[in-house]
């Protein structure tokens, strides 16, 4: 009996605390993947999203994705849900298992494994988490129905439900559950029940594809299954959707030699070595393999740069390793609004004026790249990011917003308030809807609100075609000669192009924005093309101060030490004076 | 009806279904109440006594089908009437009655168009549909979601029958598709002559040949909250499809490389193509920081070129309309179904004028030369028009409401005087419909009967090899 209460004791033991685990690698090293599903959804609590989404097989995985992935805005969220749909997983894992008569707590808990590596990447939404569970509850119930009859009415008759509800993740049910008849029973009919299932399996798909859906052939035994993902996670699905039969395949094997079975559910010390070093082996996979760090600190770039909160967005840019185009370009935007792009702009990585804006294509860009437009109150040009964006990534809070706001901005108030209205109609971004929806009631009010007041006077006023890999600097600045980040991010481009020439002349006018003193970059800049050209560009009523002289000093002398060792000279710089100007200027070959 | 009070003024509708004009044969046309009220009513009549009542708690007015097809009957080449009550403060108010005609010319049973979203490059969900106007049943012809996320465009039908027809297929499975007499076929129009494969077709009457506008699009991006894209040409030619022989071919007027020439349409007796013209020196070499100064000089002259249906070859080119010495363009010419009149789209500058707001449609009358600008315009892109069967109707796609971004499908008669009375929305089954839909109703056109495929069916012949065809150089052995 004690025997019975420890090992119980210790399952549960085993089972929280991998459910623990499961929770904390989560909420902890992967919180920004989680918002980011969130910031690729919107759940709408409406009829038409529901008739949308059962539009094709799987509608309720699709639905339920949707309607859990909402809650993702709060990562902690987040992660319980997927605590608890792991936790539901390793359950009806192990019911199917120990139903088949081979109960071990480590095969219950391959399906959570498989799951925790999926869910490690963005691609992998939660609705396919869902799509898996409902596989199993299915099998589940199954499996649990011992009068054969009523068995075969719940397949003949729930089978094609679950096609309905869950599309492709039914199909493994099928085999399943033709394999419990053809191994676990032993009803005289079972092969011709077993043959029937499988025509079953084929003939409803095939048949919703003709009479009910319009979906391509290809795709009615897989949709909504999402296959696009990077090989190891594809093959982590293949296994993941395999894993119920094969685990059944296991079971009879095992039950086949009742010694091995034994000795393999026995709990004595060589099983729980083995077990700790399965799990040992597992937790390397995912930390190897599955885990993806600068991924989720580029998500919690993104997702900082969502809540305005700059310095986040820097702290995190100054930890990702290595050259990114996306944190580059949000840490330019950052820099720019904490008021340090001219102070700190070469304490980042930089790649020319790439690192500016990102390139328009037909990517994620679209996404991520309207944000610099948008801060610019290049309003028009933010229209047609988020408008691109909304239309490849299907309904999304961000794009919604941002043409919410945008169409406000240029006065188009009937088109604002479709957008707010899709907003209002969600859980989480219901009270934005409504303080934007003041501002269509009562378009002044927007002179409240410092963001829409600023983009409103720096609206486009003359006319001009978007340039197609620049950000038509000249022509805002020529429009608005007061829009200061239009102004930074000519003289940035200008410093990251090394065309000290253009800078200098732009410089002269930096006086204009608020600046008492020259930035630190500004003035390595002045100095470098005042001392290369020899001439003496200040802008009337600033200085060099003498520390950046002193440095520059330094610097030259060090440079002209090994002039002709390029190499040696840029070894030698960078540890003194690799976040400087200079460095940039005559190291940094983008 | 209960007591009331008049109000002495006009209800505020969405749609506006007021002091129009509508087909006997036309879907229940739903509305929505703009007023505070406790609860809403409209009395529907006519002068022979015929009435029903509509009441609604929340403004909404949406009409039993077949008490409305009763009205219509009762009340073709008449008027009809709505009253139209509001209770506040538990008094009964009554706004102006309208007044609304039944024509007894019947609008062609189905509209087809393609549902997509309004603006720019990306594409990503989109089909294209056919909407039974008497009622409110709308069918997919082909979506996407079969094609592989494939973009479609340019559906066209041939004097509004809908077993002839022809759209394109953009992307994996480009091509375009064919139907006629009974057949379906997919066609590469791109040859080692042609530029780009064709766009903007136009059947000719027989159902033979079908031309082509073939051309090097580009789009630019507009800064002023007024306008979004601009989309121009900078190569642009017409060439001609003959289905029964699978070649294309051209002449030297259509394909002159000094200048655009651009969306063909064929008068009814297939004797001329008429077509858009514009002088291309000034995008020869498109420079693009500069080409904001020069784009808006680019501007189209109605031309037309006779055409021998038997022998495929063209004659003599007319100058039927010339504009481009004003600021004016001319594009989307359509002509109506008695060769008269010609409907086509007027604006400042260039050729794709959906996106300009100062599009107008404009009327030219054929047989006098008269140019007038018909009743049915707004001060947005009002564009993309067909005539009906009968010539009686008109649809075209307007920018009225938001004034920028969705186009609805706008429908106005046509009388037998040249009079354009004054346009309507196509109805829906629900008043928010046109305020959730996130599509654009593209290229409206009209057919008299069901087009008998579906999705389904369309897929096969989609991801079909696209059938190569022959170009036939229209010069003659000695070059000339």
């Amino acid at each position: 009996m004690l025997r019975k209460i420890n090992r119980k004791s210790i399952e549960i033991f085993i089972t929280g605390a991998l459910l623990v685990a499961y929770f904390l690698y989560f909420a902890l090293f992967n919180r920004y993947h989680i918002n980011y599903q969130e910031q690729n959804q919107l759940f709408l609590w409406n009829l038409d999203f529901i008739k949308d989404q059962f539009s094709l097989p799987g509608g309720l995985v699709l639905y339920a994705g949707s309607f859990f992935t909402q809650f993702f805005v709060y990562s902690w969220l987040g992660a319980f849900i997927f605590t608890i749909n792991a936790f539901a997983v390793f359950l009806l894992s192990s019911y199917i298992q120990k139903k088949h008569g081979f109960n071990n707590i480590i095969i219950s808990f391959i399906p959570v494994w498989l799951l925790t590596i999926l869910q490690s990447n963005e691609l992998f939404i939660f609705s396919q988490a869902l799509g898996f569970l409902a596989l199993l509850s299915f099998c589940a119930l199954y499996i649990s129905i011992d009068k054969t009859r009523i068995r075969y009415i719940l397949f003949f008759a729930g089978w094609p439900l679950l096609y309905i509800l869950a599309g492709g993740f039914s199909i493994p049910a099928v085999i399943l559950c033709v394999l419990h008849e053809l191994l676990f029973r032993k009803e005289d009919r079972k092969y011709l029940i077993s043959f029937l299932f499988l025509i079953t399996g084929l003939l409803i798909p095939f048949l919703s594809s003709k009479l009910i859906y319009y979906i391509q052939p290809d795709k009615i035994f897989t949709y909504p299954l999402i296959l696009e993902l990077p090989s190891f996670y594809l093959y982590s699905l293949i296994i993941f959707l395999i894993w119920a039969p094969l685990a059944l395949i296991i079971s009879y094997l095992v039950n086949l030699r009742i010694k091995v079975k034994n000795s393999l559910l026995s709990w004595n010390l060589t099983n729980v070595f083995a077990g700790a070093l399965i799990i040992v082996a597992m937790t390397f996979v995912i930390s190897r393999y599955a885990y993806n760090k600068n991924a989720d600190m580029m998500f919690g770039i993104d997702h900082h740069v969502q809540q305005s909160e700059w310095e986040k967005v820097l702290n995190l840019s100054e930890r990702y390793p290595g050259y990114n185009t996306l944190v580059i370009y949000y840490t330019n935007i950052a820099l720019y609004k904490s008021g340090q792009l001219f102070d700190k702009m070469f304490f980042y990585p930089q790649i020319g004026s790439r690192g500016l804006r990102l390139p328009w294509a037909r990517n994620l860009n679209l996404f991520f790249g309207g944000e610099l437009f948008y801060q610019m109150s290049y309003n028009s040009e933010s229209i047609h990011w988020a408008f691109e964006a909304l239309v490849a990534k299907g309904l999304n809070p961000r794009s919604l917003k941002r043409l919410a706001a945008g169409f406000i901005v240029n006065g188009h108030y009937d088109i604002a308030e479709k957008y707010i209205a899709i907003l209002d109609q969600t859980l989480f971004y219901r009270k934005w809807a409504k303080k934007y929806q003041r501002y269509v009631d009562d378009p002044a009010l927007c002179k409240n609100d410092p963001e829409l007041k600023r983009h409103i006077n720096l609206k486009t006023k003359s006319n001009y075609f978007s340039e197609v890999t620049g950000m038509n600097l000249p022509d805002l600045l020529s429009d608005h000669p007061q829009n200061k980040m239009a102004y930074h991010y000519l003289v940035a481009s200008l410093l990251l192009d090394k065309n000290l020439e253009g800078f200098a002349n732009a410089i002269m006018s930096i006086g204009n924005y608020g600046y008492k003193r020259l930035p630190l970059h500004i003035q390595e800049a002045l100095l470098f093309y005042n001392f290369y050209e020899h001439k003496d560009v200040i802008p009337e009523g600033f200085s060099i101060s003498p520390e950046v002289i002193t440095r520059f000093d330094d610097y030259a002398t060090t440079y002209t030490r090994f002039r002709t060792d390029r190499a040696a000279a840029s070894y030698a710089l960078k540890e003194k004076h690799a976040n400087t100007y200079w460095y940039y200027l005559q190291f940094i070959n983008n | 009806m209960p007591d009331f009070i008049e109000l002495g003024e006009n209800a505020d509708l969405y749609p506006d279904y007021t002091s129009i004009t509508i087909p006997p044969n036309i879907a229940p046309l739903n509305f929505r109440i703009n007023a505070d009220a406790d609860k809403y009513i409209t009395r529907f009549y006519n002068s022979d006594g015929f009435e029903f009542i509509i009441s609604s708690g929340d403004g909404d007015i949406e009409i039993p089908l077949k008490k409305w097809e009763n009205l219509l009957s009762a009340s073709v080449s008449k008027e009809y009437y709505m009253d139209i009550l509001i209770r506040k403060d538990d008094q009964w108010q009554k706004y102006n009655t309208v007044t609304n005609k039944v024509a007894s010319d019947s609008i062609d049973k189905y509209l087809a168009y393609r549902l997509i979203e309004p603006e720019f490059e990306t594409w990503n969900v989109m089909g294209l549909y056919q909407r039974n106007l008497e009622n409110f049943d709308e069918t997919p012809l082909l979506l996407n979601r079969v094609t592989d996320g494939d973009c479609m465009n340019c559906h066209t039908f041939c004097r509004n029958r809908s077993d002839i027809m022809t759209f394109h297929i953009r992307g994996q499975h480009a091509g375009t598709v064919i139907i006629r007499d009974g057949d379906i076929t997919k066609v590469n129009t791109k040859t080692d002559s042609t530029i780009a494969p064709g766009m903007y077709p136009a059947w000719h009457p027989s159902g033979r040949y079908i031309a082509f506008t073939n051309n090097r699009i580009v789009q630019s991006y507009h800064a002023i909250p007024e306008r979004t894209v601009e989309v121009y040409d900078t190569l642009s030619n017409i060439i001609i499809y003959d289905a029964e022989k699978n070649i294309i071919t051209s002449c030297p007027d259509l394909s002159d490389p000094d200048r655009l020439e651009t969306f063909p349409t064929w008068s009814p007796d297939g004797k001329y193509l008429y077509y858009c013209c514009a002088d291309k020196h000034f995008v020869k070499k498109p420079d693009y920081e500069s080409f904001m100064d020069t784009y808006s000089q680019i501007r189209y002259d109605l031309l037309r070129i006779a055409f021998d249906e038997e022998s495929c070859t063209f004659g003599e080119v007319d100058t039927v309309l010339k504009v481009s010495d004003q600021v004016c363009s001319v594009s989307f010419p359509r002509i109506s179904p008695d060769g008269r009149y010609l409907l086509f789209n007027k604006s400042e500058h260039g050729n794709l004028t959906i996106w300009h707001p100062e599009t107008d449609l404009y009327l030219l009358d054929l047989t006098t030369g008269e140019v007038s600008l018909p009743d049915i315009n707004s001060d947005k892109s009002d564009s993309f028009h067909t005539w009906s069967s009968t010539g009686r109707w008109i649809v075209f796609s307007s920018r009225r409401d938001d004034g920028l971004l969705y186009t609805k499908p706008y429908f106005a008669y046509f009388d037998t005087s040249g009079q354009a009375h004054k346009p309507f929305v196509l109805p829906q089954k629900t008043t928010d419909f046109y305020f959730k839909i996130m599509k654009s109703f593209n290229l409206p056109e009209l057919i008299t009967s069901r087009i008998e495929y579906n999705p389904r069916k369309f897929a096969g012949i989609i991801k079909a090899q696209a059938e190569d065809v022959d170009y036939k150089s229209f010069y003659n052995k000695e070059g000339e």
